[in-house]
């Protein structure tokens, strides 16, 4: 029973990586046998910062080292790793998807807290004025998006739109921030329920940030782990440190991350 | 046998992990009727839509000569070898509401076709149409001309030598066709979640369903698969006796 | 605007002036039948028999000339009117049938009356299928079709098939009838029970009749006149008699089985281009001539023959051929001559290939006419593959004989359509 369970994690592992592959949205990495090879699976809304780590860590951490980092949103992350994909480190977007990878043995205890972020409103860049604040997005014939429900991000806009009393609908639940972003950005939506750090000048796409009231603010933090299956252990708990260091922490810093 | 076992072992994993204790709840799922629903829906309609404008445009392809006649062959295939998520980018830029035709369109209608059940129906058309119209061009290309012709000596118009004549005898081909751009139609997932989002019970169809479930609840995203799985075998089993049978 | 003569004639029946070019191929013919008359456009294959079809149908336009058809112009480039092939009511019995696959026999026949426009226009008052069905019954049954009636056209035989054709291109009562190659696709048992069929009803048809074919046993039993064209021209026109008498070109001579040869006349004795031999002809021409001779008036002779035959000579046996009621025998160097005899003849002299014998034709049988031959002298030796091929499928079933018995039943002068005589002597 367990074998044939198995083995069909196996496959769905394999097909999640082709999807994802095929999405666009793979790591990056590097070609030839001889290197060590740190695998990290990351969530999507670290994209732009966990480049510029993966970078710093191969340049001066240690030589001989590759950085290979699967990027996808934290509840795809989780769902890979359940079936068995291979991974050395983890890194999501909140910590109750850590704690099921803790609680199916997946990674080592204790994950270490190495950033924050919080909620803003992403809207189009070059159109601000059409939405000014949360309350605007009760307006029926505004387009508002927000992640999926079960997504951190989707899950941390579900508890902000609560908390404010608002009769705000979405018109559509994307499956990860990046795809959120890209509609915003785009002008398809008029609104969406992004990170902080989407809408920072690093980030590439065209949205402006509004902030949410001081009392909505929904921060989550940002675990990351070494998987307890890892060939690699020492490496990969040099890389979960090296997320904590100054230098790693100032790149998080640059891309609007809050410190933990 | 390998070609048969690359299609079956698949459904055979798929249903060895099926929840199968789980599956009368998940059936009654709000959440999965909803999707259930409409996709039944849209596909049903992408595949009217897909003949509607895919037999005309198959006939011009077969019996019209124009200069470029093989560029627009090639470009009315080209849905089916574009990875859907491109498609649903393009038709973003084109139908979004920021899109080339999409904007004048909102403007002077106020149809906005993203995140919308027609949006659906259009990115299932985009990728659906192309099964249907080189199903039909290849049948249409199949028919003799000269029956045609004797039709018309009879005394019908060029309308009536296609629907009398022309069409009854490219029927199983065009059956097949439908019946191929509805099943595409079913599977369809990137153009759909590009173009129109991902909403139940106004754009969540049954495969985005199951990409959204699987993020979070494998044993439900198995159940809404076995569900997709189900009917589509239904369908093609139940159509593939009663039309493609020659008589 | 060349010839308009017979244009200007009200015309009851089929007046047809076809100029088509098409991918470097020409057709120039014209075609003019009275109602009640049958005219057979007999050529070979690649002649132009399907173009012209298809400009009388309205299924090509014309390059010039026009169709007027019952004192409607149909066509008449480049400024005349251009009726399409729905409004021009002519019945066609296609090739190879060409029915409906998905309809059933008496849905074929009714096809046309279904379509056919209402008295309240094209679509107010058409017959609806029962009353369409119904109004074909009587056809059926003058075709033994009723049994068939629900038949799928998959299930019929070659025969019944045409005959369903037949009765599809009556059902709308057309201003002209049109048959393309109707026996082509019938296997031989039933060819000559389906040409009776025809015949009776060709014959019953009051308006003009074109039957279009390369099978002159076809042309001769069915047709009143044949036009006979090659590379897109008419090259002859006459009753069946005469062409056959006066075959003009190398191919209806072989079509035929007569022999026709090119040479050079001096007084009595015709010195042939091609052949080591002198034929004495009872006819005193000089200069160039073409002489005619019957297969049936060739004589073989274990020996040499006695007698008053002026033409006799020694020569052996090609091939033979048995015909049925007659056998075809073809002889080798100095003359190669088709030649008819009885099988109990050929039986007798114990003919076969390379068989030594002597052939002997009366003067009086050779048939001189002033003029040259036109392809004899550059298709000599195609001669002899055109008859392999094309004429001996026709002979082959029996039908030559036939036809050339009829065809001698009728008279009439020789009408070979020369260069400077455009076809009008036909068009009476």
């Amino acid at each position: 029973m367990t074998t044939r369970r198995a083995r069909g994690r196996r496959w769905l592992a394999a097909a999640f990586v082709t999807a994802v592959v095929a999405a666009g949205c793979g790591g990056g990495g590097r070609d030839g046998g001889s290197p060590r090879v740190v695998r990290v699976s990351a969530a999507a809304s670290l994209t732009d910062a966990m480049g510029d780590i993966e970078r710093l860590f191969e340049e001066t951490v240690t030589d001989d080292v590759d950085v290979q980092v699967n990027l996808a949103g934290s509840a795809t992350i989780r769902a890979q790793l359940l079936e068995g994909a291979p991974a050395d480190v983890v890194a999501t977007a909140n910590p109750a998807i850590m704690d099921d990878l803790v609680a199916a043995g997946i990674v080592d205890e204790p994950a270490t807290t190495f950033a924050t972020n919080h909620l803003v409103l992403a809207v189009p860049g070059g159109e601000p004025d059409a939405v000014t604040g949360l309350a605007d997005l009760a307006d029926p014939d505004l387009f508002v998006g927000l992640c999926a429900t079960g997504v951190p991000c989707g899950d941390l806009a579900d508890a902000a739109i609560a908390a404010s009393g608002l009769d705000i609908t979405a018109d559509t639940r994307e499956p990860d921030v990046r795809s959120l972003l890209a509609k915003v950005a785009a002008g398809e939506l008029d609104a969406g329920l992004v990170y902080s750090t989407d809408v920072t000048g690093g980030s590439g796409v065209d949205v402006v940030g509004i902030a949410l009231p001081p009392e909505l603010v929904a921060i989550t933090s940002y675990p990351a782990a070494t998987v307890a299956s890892s060939s690699n252990g020492d490496l990969a708990n040099r890389f979960v440190d090296f997320l904590t260091m100054p230098s790693a922490r100032r790149i998080l810093s640059d891309h609007g991350f809050g410190p933990p | 046998m390998l070609a048969l076992s690359i299609v079956v072992l698949p459904l055979v994993g798929l249903l060895s992990r099926a929840p199968l204790r789980d599956l009368p709840g998940l059936l009654t799922d709000p959440t999965v009727t909803a999707a259930l629903r409409l996709s039944l829906i849209t596909s049903v309609a992408a595949a009217v839509l897909s003949t509607v404008l895919g037999v005309p445009l198959a006939w011009v392809l077969s019996r019209v000569d124009f200069p470029g006649k093989r560029l627009v062959r090639a470009l009315v295939t080209l849905p089916m070898v574009l990875p859907p998520v491109v498609g649903g980018a393009a038709l973003l830029f084109a139908l979004g509401r920021r899109g080339l035709v999409g904007e004048p369109l909102a403007e002077a209608t106020g149809i906005v076709l993203p995140f919308s059940i027609a949006g659906v129906v259009l990115a299932n058309t985009f990728v659906a149409m192309p099964f249907l119209v080189v199903a039909v061009e290849g049948a249409l290309d199949g028919v003799d001309r000269r029956v045609e012709g004797a039709a018309a000596t009879l005394g019908a118009t060029p309308l009536a030598v296609f629907g009398r004549v022309t069409l009854p005898l490219i029927g199983p081909s065009l059956r097949a066709g439908i019946v191929l751009a509805w099943a595409r139609a079913l599977g369809e997932f990137g153009a759909t979640i590009t173009f129109a989002g991902n909403l139940e019970g106004r754009t969540q169809t049954m495969p985005l369903a199951v990409f959204v479930a699987l993020t979070e609840d494998q044993d439900a995203a198995i159940a809404i698969s076995l569900i997709l799985v189900a009917v589509s075998l239904t369908v093609l089993v139940t159509l593939r006796d009663r039309w493609w049978r020659r008589a | 605007m060349s010839t308009r003569g017979t244009a200007e004639a009200a015309h009851a029946g089929l007046d047809a002036e076809l100029g088509i070019v098409r991918d470097g191929f020409e057709l120039d013919v014209e075609l003019s039948i009275d109602p009640g008359s049958t005219v057979a456009l007999l050529g070979p294959n690649g002649a132009g028999k399907s173009t012209a079809i298809g400009a009388l149908a309205g299924l090509i336009p014309l390059d010039r000339g026009h169709v007027r058809l019952g004192g409607r112009l149909l066509d008449e480039p480049p400024t005349g009117p251009f009726v399409g092939p729905e409004e021009r009511h002519i019945g066609i019995v296609f090739q190879g049938s060409l029915l409906f696959e998905h309809l059933s026999v008496i849905d074929n026949v009714a096809f046309g009356l279904r379509h056919r426009p209402g008295p309240g226009g094209r679509w107010r008052g058409r017959l609806g299928r029962r009353a369409a069905r119904e109004a074909v019954r009587s056809l059926l049954d003058a075709l033994d079709l009723v049994e068939l009636a629900a038949a799928r056209p998959g299930e019929l035989s070659g025969g019944q098939a045409q005959r369903v054709a037949l009765a599809r291109a009556l059902a709308g009562e057309p201003d002209l009838l049109l048959l393309d190659e109707p026996l082509a696709a019938v296997d031989v048992s039933t060819r000559a029970r389906l040409r009776g069929v025809l015949g009776e009803h060709l014959a019953r048809f009051p308006g003009p009749r074109l039957l279009v074919t390369h099978d002159p046993g076809e042309a001769f039993a069915l047709a009143d006149r044949l036009v006979v064209i090659e590379d897109g021209r008419a090259v002859q026109r006459g009753t069946p008699g005469e062409v056959r008498r006066h075959p003009a070109t190398t191919w209806v001579a072989a079509l035929t089985g007569t022999n026709l040869l090119a040479g050079r006349a001096g007084s009595s004795r015709v010195h042939l281009d091609d052949h080591d031999l002198v034929l004495t002809a009872a006819t005193e021409l000089d200069g160039p001539v073409r002489a005619v001779i019957d297969p049936r008036a060739v004589a073989l002779h274990r020996d040499r023959p006695d007698g008053s035959p002026r033409n006799a000579w020694a020569t052996v046996v090609d091939w033979v051929e048995p015909l049925g009621r007659t056998t075809r025998v073809r002889l080798g160097a100095p003359l190669p001559l088709t030649v008819d005899i009885t099988p109990s003849s050929a039986q007798a002299l114990g003919l076969g290939p390379g068989r030594a014998i002597w052939a002997a034709v009366k003067a009086t049988e050779i048939t001189v006419e002033r003029g040259e031959t036109r392809d004899a002298v550059e298709r000599g030796e195609t001669r002899d593959a055109v008859e392999r091929g094309e004429t001996r499928d026709a002979v082959e079933r029996g039908e030559t004989r036939d036809a050339v018995e009829r065809g001698e039943t009728r008279d009439g002068g020789a009408t070979p359509v020369r260069g400077e005589d455009p076809g009008g002597a036909a068009a009476g």
